[in-house]
């Protein structure tokens, strides 16, 4: 069932307003710039509305659906601009204060707060494990791609991958939020 | 999860290849052949379908941000206009040549919401995420007469469970608090409490089992909430 089939512009508002503020940090992490994560961001809903792009609930969550459509926007729009690829540090916080905080709201912070702890969790691996994590994802760079960029072979990249990618995994079983804690809960 | 690894020399490079393709770094070629092994190995699906909330987790790691709020409006802009461009053909084709002025006066800002719940007859029971057999989707849920017509809210299912989420609910005093129920054969249960943000948006999860639930509604109660409702609904999602 298509999510924008019936064109209902009030329930569309919700969708964004539920899922727009992830999809703008996932845009503006891969893009690294605040005026293309923004047009990113506005592209990749866009297309989810005007589209009869379909949710496949066999393969996860809404919002994982929706995240996976404004990652491939960003790598377009990264692969496009000619763009480095982002910055492999964690730590974007100089990104985060020259954002206006003002209207910050408690669920923000929650998220925030979650986003932290599944930072934490990712920052357990081999740096060389989540290097080609974050090439790959963040980067959207193909495995062929990152074993010349590091000057390793293909399937020690391949390998990292995969541990890297299995032990996060196992941690999530051990108890990592699976989905973000909802606001404004008393 | 079953473990067919070395049966064959193919297979466990197929195997090998789950990660980088669950990452989307496979090139194309290798993606579409491993697609091809993939519908014929059990023990690879498996697989991937566990290391993909692996994945899914990278992008809610990054630091959240506040999107720009005039992101938001001009986004909403466009959707509403082409909404109103949508319809507006049907009318167009529909009626006299002198309405369509009017057509255009129906669709202003101020009355796009009321109108649109005219115009999308086929929209009024809200929009479904959902395919036979499938635990997920997304009702739009509706404000009662005795809430702000621009109420708006979607009960999103998943696995027996459900998120409320909603837009424009009216502000609060200090020590009122908004309830959501759950209506089983014509009665009311409590179920969670919630205030919503300074932007007047809030999520609200409805805990499970829904699967025999009728609807789920929200009220304004008493801080600490109450066993039964006080007030009138003011949002209802139908499940059934």
């Amino acid at each position: 069932m298509s999510l924008v089939d019936d064109k209902d512009p009030d329930a569309f508002e919700v969708f964004y307003d539920r899922h727009g503020g992830a999809a703008y940090s996932l845009a503006h992490r891969i893009v690294g710039d605040p005026g293309m994560a923004e047009d990113v961001t506005q592209e990749a809903f866009l297309s989810i509305w005007r589209s009869k792009a379909r949710f496949d609930a066999a393969r996860g969550s809404v919002r994982a659906w929706a995240l996976g459509i404004v990652r491939n926007r960003a790598i377009d729009a990264l692969r496009s601009a000619s763009r480095p690829a982002p910055k492999l540090d964690r730590d974007d916080d100089s990104v985060l204060e020259s954002q206006p905080a003002g209207e910050r709201t408690e669920a923000e912070a929650i998220r925030r707060e979650t986003a932290g702890r599944l930072r934490k969790a990712l920052g357990v691996l081999p740096r060389e494990q989540s290097q080609v994590i974050e090439l790959a994802y963040f980067g959207g760079f193909s495995h062929s791609e990152i074993a010349e960029m590091l000057g390793a072979p293909l399937g020690t990249i391949k390998g990292r991958m995969r541990i890297g990618l299995e032990k996060i995994r196992a941690t999530l079983a051990e108890g990592i939020p699976e989905d973000d804690v909802p606001g404004a809960y008393l | 999860m079953s473990d067919h690894l070395g049966e064959s020399t193919g297979h466990e490079r197929y195997r090998g290849d789950l990660a980088a393709y669950a990452l989307g770094a496979l090139e194309q070629r290798e993606a579409a052949e491993l697609q091809r092994h993939l519908a014929d190995c059990e023990a690879c699906r498996m697989h991937l379908r566990w290391l993909e909330p692996a994945v899914d987790l990278l992008p809610r790691s990054v630091e959240q941000l506040e999107p720009p709020a005039g992101l938001r409006k001009r986004l909403m802009a466009t959707v509403r206009a082409e909404a109103r461009d949508a319809s507006g053909a049907g009318i167009a084709a529909a009626e006299p040549r002198r309405w369509r002025d009017w057509g255009t006066l129906f669709w202003r800002p101020a009355t796009a919401v009321a109108a649109s719940a005219l115009l999308i007859v086929g929209a009024a029971a809200g929009y479904l995420l959902h395919q036979p057999g499938d635990s997920s989707s997304v009702i739009t849920a509706r404000p009662s007469s005795a809430a702000p017509s621009n109420l708006a809210g979607t009960l999103e299912r998943e696995d027996g469970s459900a998120i409320l989420t909603m837009s424009r609910l009216p502000a609060l005093p200090p020590n009122d608090v908004y309830e959501v129920w759950v209506k089983r054969d014509g009665t009311l249960a409590p179920s969670s409490l919630f205030v919503p943000r300074r932007d007047r948006t809030a999520e609200a999860a409805v805990p499970g089992p829904l699967d025999d639930a009728d609807a789920v509604l929200v009220t304004r109660e008493p801080r600490g909430g109450s066993q039964h409702p006080t007030s009138s609904p003011l949002l209802r999602a139908t499940l059934r």
